[in-house]
């Protein structure tokens, strides 16, 4: 009646009965995340990066217990950067910013070193974990960004790296791969060339980007576009200009929206409602095209806090979501799962829900910024948040005393990933 | 005693795992009207046959149901909530519960769905090797034998969607046994047949350009493998099932804001 994709081994299959069609139920498995294309990463990775590939298997092997594999993102460098974005959440984090708002030259807690970033490759390891990506500000501004690279283990990790593009020519490119990098993830925000650079506050932004994509494609990385919306900006025809761009291109386009953090903390009216986000939904289906909180990895759209992408700020303090200023823990002080435990019991953060609540829900996003308001007031500039001043002050999950077992027959012949079926 | 609250919601008992005591109704429905004509014909066209009853006669029966319900003095709030009517008949009875809502339920949804949004899509996701056919069954709190029993013969019912909104799965099955029984009206929790029936029947009822909606569990039903549950939800524009993992971690299960089991009322047609 309906296909299945499973694991066999180091080599993805898919079941014989993938070709039988019915008026009924048919499988369209290759629509979703497990794409050909996907698959034969996958089949990639086995060959190349094992312990990925072994990662990968045991993730979807225990996702019925409710296992979590996130994303980490590392901020490095002090966040430094070399542009001046109207929307850029990580401006607070600059020193640029920091000296301005308090005086002082630098940030004065423990930066993360290298030695700090192996334990936590091995602890991310350990859990479970093979993403990494590096950002800033701009990554390619740390001039030991390749000692970085393999203290975290590019064997052990798939690392990403964010650009906006700047200086990542061929011979970047190139090195990058020669790395061990995996994928490349560049700033576009308008198919507009002054839009882009104007948005971006950076005059040759525009040219640079389309080079970079051009270099990562002639260095045979993954890579996709990354693109930044305000309200309304996917109904206009940029937009859609962009899309059939990364159509022609074969590109992903990965769309965030602009969240009133950071630079845009003043910009409520930028904050995507849930018409905009419905329409990336329906694009979803013609384009290449997802949001942190499309399905994927076998689970449905949702909030990505926690379960999706952790970022790791430069002292050590995990920040459920990219763009919120609220910690869970640190990591250079406790370890990464028991910081990752906590953010899941939390009520905000674990529980599942649709909608990206720092992008669209205003009661939390008043939550945020009135905490983030009342520590820089009160308790210090320096963010994010520490727990005790932000998330602990919430709700924790109850927990249960009888978690279910898997039936003994189901757990032994648990090979599958997912089944999706279409009619 | 009072069972629910002004919303129509169930007022949590002590060992009750919700969300929060009082629902933020962050996630929302827009009470539908009732055009008992469209529901009909939608039903017949995409689910099953009806030869023997008429829109009026749909109406009236479901309209005197839900009066037994207002008329009671412990279920009447629970008729300020969202209601759908619905009509269902099981025409396959004894047909394993997994294989109907994979032959009949979820095509039937398709159809209706898709008729009324055609640009969106439904689509079915099982996670894991999490098979329907052979690995559902009732669970025995939830009345919802009593249901299969009657739809053999065709049932009129309204669905309350929200009525356990914020409640964990295992605390809406434990309701079951705490709610009374009421002279006339039968009642149990919401499952796949019911839920399925009135979304073909109503199939914009998730769809809404302003609001998130909740998640529809189909708690009566129970998997083999009991960390999975049945839902539908909407995903922006479009309409999805999901059998998925309502583990939140090893030892601690799902207890969202978003996630609402239903009461459904039935009689006979």
């Amino acid at each position: 009646m309906y296909a299945r994709i499973c694991s066999n081994n180091n080599t993805i299959i898919i079941q014989k009965s993938w070709l039988i069609m019915t008026d009924t139920l048919q499988i369209l498995a290759d629509q979703e995340a497990l794409s050909l294309v996907e698959k034969n990463k996958r089949k990639d990775q086995s060959i190349h990066r094992p312990r990925v590939h072994e990662k990968i298997q045991q993730y979807f092997k225990n996702m019925l217990d409710g296992e979590i594999s996130p994303i980490l993102r590392i901020k490095i460098n002090r966040s430094l950067c070399n542009f001046h974005c109207m929307h850029c959440c990580e401006e607070p984090y600059m020193t640029r910013d920091i000296k301005k708002a308090t005086g002082v030259k630098l940030d004065p807690r423990h930066q993360m070193d290298l030695d700090d970033y192996r334990e936590l490759s091995r602890q991310a390891d350990e859990a479970g974990i093979f993403r990494f990506v590096l950002t800033g500000g701009e990554a390619l501004l740390d001039s030991s960004i390749d000692q970085l690279i393999a203290a975290i283990d590019p064997k052990k990790h798939l690392i990403i790296l964010d650009t906006n593009g700047w200086t990542f020519d061929e011979e970047k490119a190139k090195w990058f791969a020669g790395l061990g990098g995996y994928k490349v993830q560049i700033s576009l925000d308008s198919m507009i060339e002054a839009e882009h650079d104007e948005f971006r506050g950076k005059p040759g932004s525009y040219a640079r980007v389309l080079t970079a994509l051009k270099a990562s494609k002639s260095a045979n990385l993954e890579l996709l576009i990354s693109t930044c919306i305000i309200k309304d900006r996917v109904f206009s025809e940029e937009f859609e200009m962009l899309c059939s761009y990364c159509k022609d291109e074969d590109i992903p386009l990965y769309v965030t929206l602009a969240k009133p953090v950071g630079t845009a903390r003043e910009q409520d009216t930028w904050v995507c409602t849930k018409e905009d986000v419905d329409q990336l939904k329906y694009l979803e289906d013609k384009y290449d095209i997802f949001t942190h909180m499309s399905p994927s990895y076998g689970q449905p759209g949702r909030c990505i806090t926690v379960k999706g992408i952790n970022t790791v700020n430069h002292d050590g303090e995990i920040v459920p979501c990219p763009y919120m200023d609220l910690s869970i823990g640190n990591i250079v002080k406790e370890p990464l799962k028991d910081v990752l435990s906590r953010g899941m019991m939390n009520s905000w953060l674990g529980p599942y829900r649709d909608e990206c609540i720092i992008g669209e829900h205003m009661g939390f996003i008043r939550f945020h910024n009135q905490s983030v308001a009342d520590y820089q007031k009160n308790v210090s500039h320096l963010l994010p948040v520490t727990y005790e001043h932000g998330f602990g002050k919430t709700p924790e999950i109850d927990n249960n005393d009888k978690p279910p077992s898997p039936p003994e027959i189901l757990a032994k012949d648990r090979r599958a990933i997912f089944a999706i079926k279409a009619i | 005693m009072k069972l629910f609250d002004e919303h129509g919601r169930r007022l949590p008992s002590v060992n009750d795992r919700v969300f929060r005591e009082e629902p933020s109704f962050y996630y929302k429905i827009n009470q539908p009207n009732f055009d008992f004509n469209l529901i009909l014909e939608r039903t017949k066209k995409n689910l099953m046959v009806i030869d023997n009853l008429s829109a009026a006669d749909f109406e009236s029966k479901a309209n005197l149901l839900l009066e037994k319900l207002k008329t009671n003095e412990e279920f009447s709030l629970l008729t300020n909530g969202v209601h759908i009517p619905f009509i269902y008949r099981n025409t396959s009875k004894g047909v394993d519960l997994g294989k109907n809502l994979e032959e009949t339920i979820l095509p039937a949804l398709k159809k209706s769905f898709t008729e009324k949004f055609p640009e969106a899509h439904f689509k079915a996701v099982l996670q894991s090797n999490s098979e329907l056919q052979g690995n559902i069954k009732v669970h025995p709190e939830s009345r919802y034998d009593q249901f299969l029993d009657d739809s053999s013969e065709g049932v009129i019912g309204w669905f309350f969607p929200q009525a356990f909104q914020e409640f964990d799965i295992d605390s809406q099955r434990n309701q079951m046994s705490k709610l009374p029984e009421i002279n006339d009206v039968k009642m149990c929790l919401s499952g796949g047949m019911d839920i399925g029936a009135a979304v073909v029947g109503s199939p914009e009822l998730l769809i809404n350009k302003d609001y998130y909606s909740p998640i529809l569990c189909m708690s009566s039903f129970v998997h083999r493998d009991e960390r999975l549950v049945l839902l539908l939800k909407a995903y922006g524009p479009h309409l999805e099932f999901w059998c998925m993992t309502q583990m939140l971690s090893k030892t601690t299960k799902q207890v969202s804001e978003q996630w609402a089991g239903g009461i459904t009322i039935f009689s006979k047609f």
